[in-house]
Formats: C-alpha cells, sequence, structure tokens
C-alpha cells in the first residue's frame, strides 16, 4: 500500500476519470441544453465550475508532489475526503436539477448520476488507503483486533440508536435532523470503512505476530470462503440457507457473475494468496507470476464494489450478509501486500526492470484473454453476419457453427432486460465493453439473431409480418391540395401534395399513418409539417436513426413526423400526435419525369399533366443506367429469351437420402416433361450455404455425400440465382423451380421486392414437394402462394434495349422503367443538382446494382447516402423526418453519426413487440387478499 | 354433532379436493407449450381481430402477431390465471353454500364452463382495455400495463364472486323450498 503514496497514482486515479467524466457531462449537456430552465442551467454551470476549481487545485497539488518528488502526506487522504463526499451530497441533493422532467427519458441519461460517484470513487477510495498507510506505520505497536473492534462499533452504534433512539424520537426540525442524520451517516461510513481497512493492513503487515504464524485462519475466509460466499449469494445460489433473496430471475445486484469460470478464479486467486512466501527463487516466480495474473480479476471487482462501498454500513445493518460487500476491498489490500512482498524478494535475484515487466505482461494477462475472446466473437458474427447480408457470391465461406453459437447465446443475453433497475444480468464494465469491440455501441435485432441461429445451427426462422401502421378512426385527411408544375431545365414535374389531417374525435394523442407504393420513375424530394404554426422543413437523414428517434419521440408524445421506404416502392408515412378536434397541415414533394397516379389513403392523387413534354425522354447515359418512359418503351423490340431450370434443392439438415433421392426422380421427371427447359439445367445445392452443381452425369452421387449443414437457406439461393442470371444478361432466363418438401421451413425474407427487377419475365419463383404439388410464389410475398400456379413452361415476352455494346432486358409493360447497370458502383458519380432527374435516377440505379452486389454495400452504402443528402432526393437508406426543438435534432445527429461510423448490419434498439401479459397467479391473490381485508375493515366499522 | 363433525369433515374432503384441482392445473400450465393453451388462445386472438380489426398471424413457438399494434398473444397472455382463480374461488363458494353432492358436483362442473367463457371474455377486456390505455398516458411501462391488468382482473373476479353468491344461494334456496 506503501506504492498508493506515489502522486503519480493521481494520474489514473483522478485526472483520467474526472476528464472523462467531463467529456461525457459535456456531450449530455450539447444535447439537452435547450430543453433546460434556466435554474437548471444555472446548476450546470455550478457543478462545472466547482469541479473545474477541484480538479485544477487537484491536478497543480499532484504536479507539485511529482516535481518534489515527495509522497502524498495522510492529511492529503482526509482533505480529500473532506471535499469530494460534500460535493457528492451537493450533486445528489439537486440531481433533478441536473436532469429535470421537462428533459424526455429516452434522451435524459440517468446513468450520468451513477457515474459521478462511480468516477470519483477511486479517488475517495485512494484517499482512504492514504490515510490508512500513512497513519499506520509499520515500526509502531497497532494493535488489528481493536481497530476491528473501533469498526465493528459503528454498525453496532448505530444498530443500537435505531432500535433505542430512533423509536423515543419525539420529532424536532424532521428535515434539519435527516441532514443531520444523512451527514453522520456518511462520515461514520468512512470512519467505519477507516478502521476496517487499517485492520487488515496492520494484519498483512504482521510478519512475526500471531496474525502472520495463524494467518491462514483470516486468510482463507478472506481470500476464498467471502469471495466465493459473495458470488454464491450474488447469483441465488444461498437463497434456501438464507430465506432470502438479492436475486432475480437470471439477474443478480451487481450483475451476472453464475459462469463458472468466476467461482474457479475466486478458488485458484484465493489458494495463490494462501500459499506461504517461502524464500525460495523457483518458488516464488511463478508464485509472483500467478498471483499477479489473478490480481485484475481482484481489482475487476473493487472496482464494481467500489460505488457501492459507502452503502456497506446499511448492507451490513439490513442484511447479515451485508459484509461481503467489503470483501473486494480487503481482498485488494491482502492481495496487493502480498504483490509487495513477492516484489521486494525477487528484486534481490532479478534486476528491478525484469520483475517489472513480468508484473505487467502478467496482470495484462487476463484482460488480453478477455479481449482475444471477444475479438474471436466480433470476427465470428462479422464473418456470419456479411455471410447473410452481404455476401460475395464468388468467395467460398466456411462459418464455425460451434464458436458462432457460443456468439448467439451471449447476443442473446446482452438483450435480456433487466427487470428492475437494480437489477443486472449482464457483467459490469465487461458489457459494455463486449458491445463496443463486437457491436460498435449498436445491437442486432432480435430478427438477425434469429436467423444466424436457423441458418447455421438449423433451428425455426419465423417471419414476423411487416408491421401495419394506421391512422386513429377519428383522424383523417380533411383537405388536399396538388400543384405540379413541369422544370424544363431538370426535365422533370415537380408535384406537391399538400394535406390538412383533421382529427375529429373528442380523445388526443391521435395518430395519423398511412402506406402507400410510389410508382415507378417517381420519387420524394422534400417534406413539410406544421408544428404550431411554424412550418417545419423535413430533415434528411439516415434511416435506421430517423426511425429510432421517432419511435422515441412517439413513445413521448410529442410531435414528429416521418416519411421513409418500407420495402421497394412503399413508403409508410405518419404523423403524430393529433390533439382532439386538432387540424394539422403537411406536405410531401415528388419529382417524376411523366405524369403519374399515386393510391394514397383510399385516394388517387393525379400528377402531372399529360401529354409528357417533348423534353422527357432518356437519361443518364453517361452512367450506364438511365430511365426509359413507357413512350420509349412501346418503341422497344419484344423478343421471347430461351427458358432453363434452375433447381434449388433442400440439402438442410433435417433432410433424409431418401427424400433427396425423392427429388432426382422429380428432377428426372420435369427433364422429361420439359425438354426445352432442360438443356442446360442448373442446380443450387442449399443448406446454410449454397453450392452451384453443374449439369454433369454424377451429380446425383456427388450431392447425397455432400455434408449437410444447417437450416434450408433459401433466400441466399433465390438471390444468388437471381443476381447471377442478371450479371450474365444472356438470351436464356432460369425458370426457378425449389424443391423442398417443407416450404415453411425455409429461410427467408416474407417480401424480396427489391430484387423483382432482376427478372423481367416476372418476379415469381416455382415450388414443388415430394408429393408433386405445385406453388408459384411472388418475390413480393415469399411466404403466400399465388391463387394460381404459372406454368412452367409459360412463355413471357421482354423488351430490348441497347445502349452502346450492352442490352437490357426490360418487363414488356407500359410503365417507365429504369434500366440497371451493376458497374454504376465502378464509375465516378459526379455532383448533382438539388431535386434532379439525374439524381434521382444514379440513386435508384445505385440502390439496386448494391442489391445484385451485396458485398459492396458495407463499403458503398454510405455513398448512396451521401448523394441522397446533396440531391434531397429520398432513397431506401435515407427517411425524411420532422422533429420538434434542436434538442431532437443534436440527438438525432448523435444517432446518425453512431449508425454511420458502425458496422451497416447492426442496429439501433429496436421497436420491441409487447407481450400482453396477464397478472400473475399470487400478485392476484395478494390483491383479493386485500379486497377482502378493506371489506371486512368496512364491515367492523359499520 | 356427530352428525355435524361428519359434514365438517366431508367438506374438508371437497376442499382438499380442490387444492388438489390447483396444484393439478398450476403444474400443468407451468409445462403447457403453445399449442396445449390454444383452448384459451385461439378464440381470445379471434375475438380481438373481430373487436380490433387487426390481422393476427400465429406464428409457431411464439405466439399470435398483431402486426397492425406490433403486440404478441402468447402462453404469459392467455388468461388461465384467472381462469383458475374464478373456477376455485366459485368452486369453494359452491361447497359451502350446496350441501347435497350430486347438485355439489354439477355446480362445480357448469362453474368450470362458465369460468371458462368469462376467461374469454375478461382477458379480451384487458387486453383491449390496454390497447386503447397506452393511447392516452405519457409512457406505458410495464408496471402500467400490470396494474391495469391486475384492476380489471380483479374488477371482473369480484363481480364474479358476488354473482356466484347470488345465485348459488338463490339456487340452493329454491331447491330447498322444492324438497
Amino acid at each position: 500500500m506503501k506504492a498508493l503514496l506515489n502522486p503519480k497514482w493521481l494520474i489514473i486515479i483522478h485526472h483520467l476519470p474526472v476528464i472523462i467524466l467531463a467529456f461525457l457531462f459535456l456531450g449530455h449537456f450539447r444535447i439537452i441544453n435547450t430543453l433546460l430552465e434556466p435554474s437548471s442551467v444555472q446548476v450546470w454551470s455550478n457543478l462545472g465550475v466547482v469541479l473545474l476549481i477541484l480538479s485544477l487545485a487537484h491536478i497543480g497539488f499532484s504536479v507539485f508532489m511529482i516535481r518534489t518528488k515527495q509522497q502524498l502526506p495522510g492529511i492529503y487522504g482526509l482533505i480529500t475526503l473532506l471535499i469530494y463526499v460534500p460535493f457528492l451530497y451537493w450533486y445528489y441533493a439537486q440531481a433533478d436539477e441536473v436532469l429535470p422532467r421537462v428533459v424526455p427519458r429516452w434522451m435524459a441519461n440517468e446513468e450520468l448520476h451513477l457515474y459521478l460517484g462511480a468516477f470519483l470513487m477511486p479517488t475517495l477510495a485512494h484517499g482512504l488507503f492514504v490515510m490508512v498507510s500513512k497513519w499506520t506505520q509499520a515500526e509502531q505497536p497497532h494493535k488489528a483486533w481493536l481497530n476491528f473492534l473501533i469498526a465493528l462499533g459503528v454498525p453496532g452504534l448505530w444498530y443500537l440508536f435505531m432500535q433505542v433512539v430512533f423509536p423515543l424520537w419525539r420529532g424536532g426540525n424532521s428535515h434539519a435532523v435527516e441532514r443531520i442524520a444523512i451527514i453522520a451517516f456518511i462520515f461514520s461510513t468512512i470512519f467505519f470503512l477507516f478502521f476496517l481497512v487499517r485492520a487488515i493492513y496492520i494484519m498483512v503487515l504482521r510478519r512475526t505476530s500471531l496474525f502472520e504464524v495463524n494467518a491462514l485462519w483470516w486468510k482463507i475466509p478472506i481470500t476464498i470462503i467471502f469471495p466465493l460466499l459473495g458470488l454464491a449469494l450474488n447469483n441465488g445460489v444461498l437463497d434456501d440457507s438464507l430465506g432470502y433473496s438479492i436475486k432475480m430471475g437470471d439477474e443478480g445486484v451487481f450483475g451476472k457473475f453464475t459462469h463458472p469460470l468466476f467461482y474457479l478464479l475466486a478458488i485458484i486467486n484465493g489458494f495463490l494468496l494462501c500459499l506461504p512466501d517461502w524464500e525460495n527463487k523457483s518458488y516464488r516466480l511463478p508464485l509472483f507470476i500467478g498471483r499477479a495474473i489473478c490480481f485484475a480479476y481482484t481489482i475487476y471487482f473493487l472496482l464494481i464494489f467500489l460505488p457501492f462501498l459507502p452503502l456497506s454500513l446499511i448492507a451490513i445493518l439490513a442484511f447479515g450478509a451485508g459484509f461481503l460487500m467489503l470483501t473486494p476491498l480487503a481482498l485488494f489490500v491482502v492481495h496487493i501486500d502480498h504483490l509487495r512482498r513477492d516484489f521486494r524478494y525477487l528484486q534481490q535475484h532479478f534486476s528491478k526492470r525484469v520483475v517489472l515487466v513480468m508484473a505487467g505482461v502478467s496482470m495484462l494477462l487476463l484482460p488480453i484473454a478477455i479481449h482475444v475472446n471477444y475479438a474471436q466473437d466480433r470476427r465470428n458474427l462479422k464473418k456470419a453476419l456479411a455471410y447473410l447480408y452481404n455476401p460475395d457470391y464468388d468467395q467460398s465461406y466456411q462459418i464455425n457453427r460451434k464458436d458462432l453459437g457460443r456468439t448467439i447465446g451471449v447476443l442473446r443475453q446482452h438483450k435480456k432486460r433487466s427487470s428492475t433497475f437494480f437489477m443486472s444480468n449482464k457483467l459490469p464494465f465487461l458489457s459494455a465493453y463486449y458491445n463496443w469491440l463486437v457491436l460498435d455501441n449498436l445491437t442486432l435485432s432480435n430478427q438477425k439473431i434469429d436467423k444466424l441461429d436457423a441458418v447455421f445451427n438449423g433451428n425455426p426462422y419465423y417471419t414476423y409480418p411487416r408491421r401495419q401502421y394506421f391512422s386513429a378512426d377519428s383522424v383523417a385527411i380533411s383537405d388536399l391540395s396538388i400543384t405540379s408544375n413541369y422544370d424544363t431545365h431538370k426535365g422533370v414535374w415537380e408535384s406537391t401534395v399538400d394535406l390538412e389531417i383533421t382529427n375529429a374525435g373528442r380523445f388526443g394523442n391521435q395518430e395519423y399513418a398511412t402506406h402507400f407504393e410510389l410508382p415507378p420513375a417517381c420519387w420524394i424530394s422534400d417534406y413539410y409539417l406544421y408544428v404550431g404554426d411554424k412550418k417545419e422543413p423535413g430533415i434528411l437523414s439516415e434511416k435506421k436513426a430517423a426511425t429510432w428517434i421517432f419511435n422515441q419521440i412517439r413513445n413521448a408524445n410529442r410531435d414528429p413526423g416521418i416519411l421513409y421506404y418500407e420495402d421497394d416502392q412503399k413508403i409508410v408515412f405518419r404523423v403524430f400526435p393529433f390533439a382532439s378536434r386538432e387540424v394539422r397541415k403537411t406536405g410531401i414533394s415528388f419529382i417524376h419525369p411523366e405524369p403519374v397516379n399515386i393510391q394514397f389513403d383510399g385516394r388517387v392523387l393525379n400528377l402531372g399533366e399529360s401529354p409528357i413534354p417533348l423534353s422527357a425522354g432518356h437519361s443518364g447515359e453517361d452512367t450506364n443506367s438511365f430511365y426509359l418512359s413507357s413512350q420509349t418503351k412501346q418503341t422497344l423490340d419484344t423478343v421471347y429469351r430461351k427458358p432453363y431450370f434452375h433447381f434449388i434443392i433442400d440439402h438442410s439438415e433435417k433432410v433424409s437420402d431418401t427424400q433427396l433421392e425423392k427429388y432426382f426422380e422429380q428432377i428426372e421427371q420435369l427433364k422429361l416433361d420439359y425438354p426445352e427447359l432442360s438443356n442446360d439445367f442448373q442446380i443450387s445445392v442449399t443448406n446454410a450455404y449454397v453450392k452451384p452443381l453443374s449439369s454433369y452425369k454424377d451429380w446425383q452421387s456427388s450431392l447425397l455425400s455432400r455434408q449437410k449443414v444447417g437450416g434450408f437457406y433459401l433466400e441466399q439461393a433465390l438471390r444468388q440465382a437471381l443476381a447471377k442470371h442478371y450479371h450474365q444478361n444472356t438470351d436464356s432466363y432460369p425458370v426457378i423451380v425449389v424443391l423442398s418438401n417443407e416450404y415453411r421451413s425455409a429461410i427467408m425474407e416474407r417480401s424480396l421486392a427489391h430484387l423483382s427487377f432482376a427478372q423481367a419475365e416476372g418476379a415469381f419463383f416455382h415450388h414443388i414437394d415430394l408429393e408433386g404439388r405445385h406453388a408459384t410464389y411472388s418475390l413480393k410475398d415469399t411466404k403466400e402462394a399465388l391463387d394460381s400456379a404459372i406454368p412452367l413452361d409459360a412463355k413471357t415476352p421482354v423488351l430490348v434495349a441497347k445502349r452502346g455494346t450492352n442490352e437490357y432486358y426490360l418487363p414488356a409493360d407500359s410503365k417507365p422503367t429504369i434500366a440497371v447497370n451493376p458497374n454504376i458502383l465502378d464509375l465516378n458519380q459526379s455532383l448533382f443538382a438539388k431535386g434532379s432527374l439525374e439524381a434521382a435516377i444514379w440513386q435508384e440505379a445505385y440502390w439496386k446494382a448494391l442489391q445484385l452486389q451485396p458485398h459492396r454495400y458495407p463499403s458503398q452504402w454510405r455513398q448512396l447516402l451521401k448523394t441522397s443528402f446533396e440531391s434531397g432526393i429520398m432513397s431506401p437508406v435515407s427517411a425524411y423526418l420532422v422533429v420538434e426543438n434542436e434538442a431532437q435534432r443534436a440527438m438525432l445527429r448523435k444517432k446518425q453519426e453512431q449508425v454511420l461510423k458502425g458496422d451497416s448490419n447492426y442496429d439501433l434498439e429496436e421497436e420491441e413487440t409487447r407481450r400482453m401479459s396477464e397478472p400473475g397467479f399470487w400478485v392476484l391473490i395478494l390483491g383479493l387478499f386485500l379486497v377482502s381485508l378493506l371489506r371486512s375493515i368496512k364491515r367492523r366499522k359499520a | 354433532m356427530r352428525n355435524i363433525n361428519w359434514q365438517l369433515k366431508k367438506e374438508v374432503y371437497w376442499l382438499l379436493g380442490l387444492v388438489l384441482c390447483f396444484l393439478i392445473m398450476k403444474g400443468w400450465y407451468h409445462y403447457a407449450s403453445l399449442p396445449e393453451l390454444n383452448f384459451l388462445l385461439f378464440p381470445t386472438q379471434f375475438a380481438l381481430q373481430l373487436l380490433t380489426g387487426g390481422n393476427a398471424t400465429y406464428i409457431p413457438e411464439s405466439g399470435y402477431f398483431f402486426s397492425d399494434y406490433n403486440i404478441l398473444i402468447d402462453q404469459s397472455c392467455s388468461g388461465f390465471n384467472w381462469f383458475l382463480l374464478a373456477f376455485l374461488l366459485s368452486s369453494g363458494m359452491a361447497i359451502q353454500i350446496i350441501q347435497d353432492t350430486r347438485r355439489r358436483l354439477l355446480a362445480i362442473l357448469g362453474l368450470f364452463v362458465l369460468s371458462y367463457g368469462l376467461t374469454l371474455l375478461v382477458n379480451t377486456t384487458r387486453i383491449i382495455i390496454s390497447l386503447s390505455v397506452e393511447q392516452y398516458l405519457l409512457e406505458y411501462t410495464a408496471h402500467a400495463h400490470l396494474i391495469q391488468g391486475v384492476f380489471v382482473y380483479l374488477s371482473f373476479l369480484l363481480l364474479w364472486q358476488l354473482s356466484c353468491s347470488y345465485f348459488l344461494h338463490q339456487l340452493n334456496r329454491n331447491y330447498e323450498s322444492l324438497t
């Protein structure tokens, strides 16, 4: 403990935490400052000034002590405690002004209150250690038992006080008494901790005394029994014997330390500390290394328990087992003393530098092992997610399923929410580190975790139907006007739909929501919403951040409006809230090269007028992707491409070889029935992975010998087949036939509509089961079969557009189309004017090209977002949002930054599906009992 | 005296039977899967669809998902707790009020069926009230949901208790006047 007298420790113990604390508080203040009342701002600035003065004084003092090479005096510890304890008390007394109620809960980080205590607690603990160390000189005779007695006297006195004095207390100024009691309690806690640490320190100082001779009598409880008891108590193992529990479900007060390694390390650590300090260098060196390795364990628990130390006295008074809270502190004192002794001894045999390096490396071993373990999780997860969402179809993947299974388990554990605010199912510090290292401080939606589990472990995967948003019955459009102007310079119609929405009902807090589909070659270029009397323009922002902010504001019943792409051309539009009889005005602007009709909330919006101005033709040649108007399409050649079978065979773990042989028979039969489709047929063997099989002779035996891995990941096989077909761009096309007996167990999203453009003949595929039943599914709804199956040999014409050497096959319909060249991703993007047609075409083609080459999405989606911001045209990665105030805008910026920095596959916290759980049986029994009690009391009174 | 003792003894047996019934039902519920609770869940979600106009999708191993409201009706929402309490409460009253064994047995069977029907009504009401209430609260927390649930359940339970007491006494009186 003498080492702690070195003033350099203050850099780590005080200066660094205070700097981090200042950044945390400042960052939060920047977001919420516009919402604060002047009185709260005054509190913030007072706190800031006081903390600044204290910190500068502290830093100045440490610099002086370092430069004059002096040790910290005992009085330093006392002054530190006398200053920082009242400071903390002062802070918590006005905590309600720091985060007042006007700051919504989703915006107010309530952990801020905990941070202050947690970050200043090392300074307080250090001050205590300095006092103990300085005022307990080894050469002076000190009695450990006396210090213990004094320490134990504190809770004893409080107990007596509570039993005898409190019941006899007859009023007085209760507020003043309360304050005096709190202050007395704080200082008696410090007094208690001082004498306790001093007692332990004296014990470890004594080499020849009774304590040293019989050291195991106190060492075994402090280093082995108490840590194990503490873990067991926290984890609920002791509930029955104690008669009470501090655990709920699989959560503990201090965290979830149920992993066997915590117990094992507690035993090893205790065992190493209990071993005698023999003077033999080949014995002491490995012992020192072992103790240094375990030091990280002791430090970890000390850090967890430091913020709770002030509560130790209460815990002792409230529960007998509360003294276990002091174990990490006692363990730390014992541990550091043993390290000091080993260090001194080894210095006689090795150079100081060698011993220091050994100590440093050993102490870092456990943290490094944890980091390596987490980094492995990150790699596993990234690799698996890349395969699921951004696969390179030319690359072969091999995921370690065992490791991934473990990672999925950890992710699920991390996603569980604590049932109460004081319970935790996480590991303090480590969970936050995991979240930062593995998940970039974001999260992974339950749907994605389920999908990983289904693909690689073959577990069932159920897609939840897309959430439907709808208006309250009383909320409807009361007025609607359309303004359309043709901009000859841009070659585009600019239409604005102004809406007046009224809540005719008596109830407030109602929402207007609708879904509508954008017609081809029509894009959203602006949005506004009146908030009060002020017309607020829509902010184009990243979609995940915008929807997160909207949901948070929506839950707090404030004023947001949002517009975003839900799926392919489908848009969600929501405005909230409507007070009773309130009329609100909002509007959406569109650009479209030719007149379009939009089905909007039961009405048809006619945007633009015929005839189409002459300048409207095709555009965007420079990007190799271009727009073809409906008129231009009439002039294109119609062709029939040559169809060929592309079989996707279910080769998942659940499929037996007998079933596989039946598929072979079916393929042979289909080849006989449709010879014109069978010449160049292709097969995708699909389980967790998709392996193409050429139509060579012994494909059947080759298939039987292949290993089946995980579930039937049909989505990947379909995406791959469609992308490959689009890239090949030949005069033939695949007729996709899925051979699976359990179509429902196929792992696939409900809609693959964004890939519809990849197959000009029609966005559908066929399924045939073992009984030979044939069904056709649309890419827009992969879960429900079409009413009648489309014949496998149906002839569908397509149009051919030629640009340079390239040919583009397009659907033979009367709708305008954007022809997409996947090479767009390699072209340098030029600057686009605000609301220009070129920008809209470029964005759409770029988005579609990314669907065909998903492995390029993580590196290139930001480019799409950037263009969307520049052009003001909404894309599938952006959203239009109107927020109410500057604080919400600041929060939006923060969230957007977080999403942009993180992995594109990670998510922000999702809007959780709520369970409509009924009250528990015993809660009802209790309720009934209380009601009966009330009734009987009433009856007696009557 | 002997007769009274025997009568009391008999009632104890009945009540013990009720306790056994409780243990069996509670034990069964603890391990019951989603399909096993469908006798409560299916009609409840059907009624919810009818009354709210929302569409439910059955997701195996999860429950009935209402995408319109982003809610899930699963094991925890079956209403079994109310069913169990309503049945036990009313059966206990039947044992106290009706002396004739055959009629007592018949009454318990009838109360079982009635409790089941009422459970569907009460549970559906609880969910609909919950969906309505959340729109008017600044923050609808899990605690608010629990309090609202307890309020609805207890209100119906008390009503059920009063109705049972009235009708069982009435039935008993009618029977006694006939005999």
